[in-house]
């Protein structure tokens, strides 16, 4: 993640309105954003409360917007709910927001940087492991799919190679896995960018994970 | 200048010189005469060279063309007089041209050898000196001759001759007779006529090649493009194979009266004309002639084809493609044969069943199992392959493309048909149907089977990894149950041999292993005895007649996968265990011992006959024994107990119960099966039984049906082989570290040899080596690297 920053900082290099705040004073208002939020018993850290109503106070509803995703893989968040003083300073701190108007313009921002996305999607899938499993249940896997592709559900008028592989086949049952693999995951978002009618070229031979072949199959109807 | 010497001597010679050549009267030659002619000439270049040379030293002049000049006077009246002789030789009337031309040019042959020795000395002196200073034309007076022959009798005729030589040729095709002979002669003649200027010992073939060779090649391919072309339509593709056949070796005899340098372009043309323009014809016979079985037709297709060896491939394709069809069918047709018996037999059994709720009769008929005779299905794609290998054999002279053909047929129907593969993504039967032949086999079930037949199919299955594991589940089932004589085992280490050979040692291994755990278990069953048999304090109360079986869980574990059912054992049977465990791991210290308690059986002596009576010989199983040992305490005791003592599952002590119930050993209260469960339910044993025989066998119990079996073991294959993939595809990726996704299909494709896995199946290792993090997919997604 640091290296990502290094290299290339969406939100700064598309928010030109931000005015450029001395560090010292950003982790200065940083913290005291940090301790609205924070536990009770351990300062440190925000807990699940807190976090909801950080988001609540960022407009971002934590169910169902793939901001909240953003923010945790943006500030590193341990597991699901859960930030960290430290990480939540230096990386808002890394990217100019000290307040919650920053912070949400950031969020939004960032969910149209197809690279930042890249590694979300896969952070995503690893987050919402359960410890110990190296698989998601399907009906985890399908929840975080909507969680991840809000937007793109909301604006479609037809059924794309996504919402028919996440609606039709997936939760339907009908693709017959009980479970998605980490390769599966990560795979699916490239599988999502072929447009639909192109899927009837998809050959067999090619590096897909058997899900999606088996998709082909299902959607062109083939045994 | 006149010259007079030159006058008198061509005078005195001209006369012989006709009669040399032959004249109208057809004149002798004598030696006097010839010997006269040569000494003429001798003079006559002798002299003039003196002559020449005074000349040359009185007048100082070039003598060189003074030297010329001389013989060349002489040379140039031959060549004056042969073109006299050869315009004034007139054809007869009662001839034909080419006769006339056979004729006279064979006397005219003999004249010019005659001619050129008596002007031996001309072309030794004077000709050979003009050549070797660079005139080309001039000719050695046989040379000479033939060059007139050619200029003034063969070219101004030469349109006439090739027509009436042609029409020669195209009689004898046609078989008219005609009168003339020694057509050959006119023909050669054609050879000699061709000359090299710069060398005239060297053969040139130019006039025969351009006047005789392109006529003749033309019109033959015109003459067997039109009989051909009739023929074949007119009498069929058979009598035309004869037909063409025949056509050849005439040619090939008529090959005798040209020149060698025809054989090539005759032998191109007659294959073009006669084979490659009917080739599909010839080709799409082959189909009916196979129907037919006429194997020395086919066999005339071969020889007639091996000539054009490009129409080869499409025959080998037609004829592949036969068998594949035929194999297919062949199968085809035993399932409805075999559906047919079913039928019928299902019928029968329905109508019994309704007789005896009507009658009550007491015969019984089996329900009939509508299952695949693996005897009848492996002798039916025998069939088919033994009789295309004798077709092979017989009209193929057992060529190698031809065997090539019929293997790859045989392995596609062998592998591939409505029985083995009923749907298009279904994996083949025939690996299963084969061990099962196997097993009936090595059961002695049917007498018409053998060894030979099961290498022969073993040979063509794709995959012969589920063919390993069927086997060994059958022989587990003859080694565990069956008491196998010195010959049955002589016969199952023939075909483990067998196996071997045709595959390798390692693919026999576990069936090897299984053998040799038999064999070990027997000794320890002897050692074991031994040891009960001493009497000592620990094995006073322990089972003296124990059969261990010792199965290394490499070989049989997957046969005994599912069978770890909850179960305690009785504790009279403790100190037996107890003891054998003790002897074993004395002797393989640090080995694990599983017992499989639902494998073993055990014999009980019964004393529950009539007082009086011997008592009975009960064979149980252990589950069946520790339900009856329950039974020695109390006679009476209910399902609730019976399950706990035991601490079987329900329906593993409902199936082990059900044999004594209906053996009317123990008596059930309330009865009826759907009570048996019921924990209330009472259970009482009988205290006198009865039975006709001593030896009662309760222990054949409803094993967990065969479909179950059935599954078991595809699970078992489809595991194997996905164990295999994986190995294979950690091995190659640990050679070389990243490869393309295409790439490493194709090189599992290379290392897996044993069966033929899907593309899915591959991807399905690949995503299994992902998800456990031995591989990890590349930048861009379509290719894998190794992770250490």
């Amino acid at each position: 993640i640091d290296n990502y920053y290094n290299h290339e900082n969406p939100a700064a290099s598309s928010g030109t309105s931000m005015k450029q705040i001395p560090q010292r004073q950003a982790v200065e208002e940083l913290n005291k954003v940090f301790d609205r939020y924070a536990e009770h018993a351990n300062p440190n850290q925000m807990d699940i409360d807190g976090t909801i109503a950080y988001f609540t106070d960022l407009g971002i509803d934590p169910e169902k917007d793939v901001e909240a995703i953003i923010a945790a893989y943006t500030l590193e968040s341990p597991s699901t709910g859960v930030f960290t003083r430290d990480a939540f300073v230096k990386n808002w701190a890394k990217v100019n927001a000290t307040n919650a108007e920053d912070m949400s313009r950031y969020l939004h921002q960032a969910k149209h940087n197809s690279k930042l996305m890249d590694l979300v999607n896969k952070f995503a899938f690893k987050y919402a492991l359960e410890e110990g499993k190296r698989k998601l249940a399907v009906e985890d896997a399908v929840a975080l799919w909507r969680v991840i592709y809000n937007d793109d559900f909301a604006k479609i008028q037809e059924p794309s190679t996504m919402s028919i592989f996440i609606n039709d086949f997936v939760a339907s049952g009908k693709s017959g896995k009980e479970s998605i693999s980490m390769d599966e995951w990560n795979m699916s978002r490239l599988f999502f960018s072929i447009p639909l009618p192109e899927l009837e070229h998809l050959s067999e031979d090619a590096a897909w994970p058997v899900l999606m072949d088996d998709f082909v199959d299902f959607l062109y109807q083939r045994e | 200048m006149e010259d007079t010497f030159l006058e008198s001597t061509w005078e005195s010679i001209e006369p012989s010189l006709h009669i040399i050549l032959g004249d109208d009267k057809n004149s002798s030659l004598d030696s006097l005469m010839y010997t006269n002619t040569y000494t003429k000439v001798y003079n006559y270049c002798t002299a003039s060279s003196k002559r020449s040379h005074r000349n040359s030293i009185g007048g100082g002049s070039n003598s060189n063309s003074t030297v010329r000049l001389v013989g060349s006077d002489l040379y140039e009246r031959i060549k004056e007089f042969l073109k006299d002789y050869l315009l004034n030789a007139k054809q007869r009337d009662n001839e034909s041209f080419v006769q006339y031309y056979i004729r006279s040019w064979q006397r005219y042959l003999i004249g010019s050898k005659r001619l050129n020795d008596v002007m031996d000395y001309l072309n030794r002196y004077w000709v050979t000196k003009e050549r070797s200073s660079g005139h080309r034309d001039v000719y050695d007076i046989f040379s000479l001759c033939l060059l007139s022959w050619r200029d003034y009798k063969f070219h101004p005729n030469l349109s006439i001759l090739m027509n009436e030589i042609m029409e020669q040729i195209q009689f004898n095709r046609q078989g008219v007779a005609t009168t003339i002979k020694d057509l050959d002669i006119a023909i050669k003649s054609f050879v000699l006529l061709g000359f090299d200027a710069n060398d005239l010992k060297k053969q040139n073939l130019s006039v025969y090649i351009n006047d005789f060779e392109k006529r003749f090649l033309t019109d033959t391919h015109n003459f067997y493009a039109l009989e051909s072309a009739h023929y074949i339509n007119a009498n069929g593709v058979v009598n035309y194979i004869n037909k063409a056949l025949q056509r050849i070796d005439e040619e090939m005899k008529n090959l005798e009266d040209l020149n060698d340098h025809t054989r090539k372009p005759l032998n191109d043309v007659l294959n073009n004309v006669l084979i490659q323009d009917h080739q599909e014809k010839i080709r799409n016979e082959l189909p009916n002639l196979l129907d037919q079985e006429r194997y020395d037709d086919i066999k005339k297709v071969n020889i007639l084809l091996k000539r054009v060896p490009l129409t080869l491939p499409p025959l080998l394709e037609v004829f592949q493609k036969y068998i594949e069809n035929q194999g297919a069918e062949e199968i085809v047709q035993f399932k409805k044969k075999a559906d047919e018996e079913f039928n019928l037999l299902n019928e029968s059994y329905l109508s019994s069943i309704n007789n005896s709720a009507n009658k009550s009769s007491k015969v019984k008929v089996k329900k009939p199992i509508g299952s695949i005779d693996p005897n009848l299905y492996i002798k039916s794609l025998l069939k088919v392959y033994k009789q295309y290998k004798t077709v092979v054999q017989v009209s193929f002279d057992n060529n190698a493309a031809f065997t090539k053909a019929l293997d790859s047929a045989s392995q596609k129907f062998i592998n591939y048909n409505i029985i083995a593969t009923p749907t298009s993504r279904s994996k083949s039967k025939t690996p299963e149907l084969l061990a099962k032949y196997c097993d009936e086999y090595l059961r002695g079930k049917s007498d018409d089977m053998n060894i030979d037949e099961i290498i022969t199919i073993f040979k063509f299955l794709e995959d012969k990894e589920s063919f390993e594991i069927w086997y060994r589940r059958c022989l587990s089932k003859r080694l565990l149950f069956n008491n196998s004589s010195p010959e049955d085992e002589e016969n199952e280490e023939l075909i483990i041999q067998r196996l071997k050979t045709a595959n390798s040692v390692e693919y026999t291994n576990k069936i090897t292993n299984m053998f040799n755990d038999i064999r070990v278990s027997k000794n320890l069953g002897v050692a074991y005895k031994d040891l009960v048999s001493k009497k000592s304090i620990d094995s006073k109360e322990c089972v003296g007649d124990l059969e261990p079986k010792i199965l290394d869980t490499a070989s049989w574990g997957s046969i005994f996968r599912n069978n770890n059912e909850s179960f305690i054992l009785p504790a009279e049977l403790i100190p037996t265990e107890e003891l054998f465990t003790r002897l074993y791991k004395e002797r393989h210290n640090g080995r694990q011992l599983n017992w499989v308690w639902n494998r073993s059986k055990i014999e009980i002596k019964a004393n529950i006959s009539k007082p009086g009576k011997p008592p009975y010989l009960f064979t149980v199983s252990l589950f069946q024994y520790a339900i009856l040992s329950c039974f020695q305490e109390e006679d009476s005791l209910s399902a609730a107990y019976l399950l706990e003592k035991t601490a079987l599952p329900a329906e593993v002590f409902k199936n082990h119960m059900v044999p004594f119930i209906k053996n009317k050993l123990i008596i059930q209260n309330p009865s009826g099966e759907k009570n048996l469960l019921k924990s209330t339910t009472m259970f009482t044993i009988v205290t006198e039984y009865t039975s006709k025989k001593l030896k009662v066998n309760f222990s054949a119990v409803k094993q967990v049906d065969a479909r179950t079996e059935d599954k078991e073991t595809n699970e078992e294959i489809e595991r194997r082989k996905h164990e295999l993939l994986k190995a294979g595809i950690v091995r190659i990726m640990k050679a070389r570290k990243h490869l393309k996704h295409e790439n490493l299909i194709t090189e599992v494709y290379q290392i897996i040899d044993r069966f033929k896995p899907t593309v899915s199946e591959i991807k399905k290792a690949i995503e299994v080596l992902l998800d456990e993090q031995y591989l990890a997919r590349d930048d861009d997604g379509t290719g894998y690297n190794y992770l250490s």
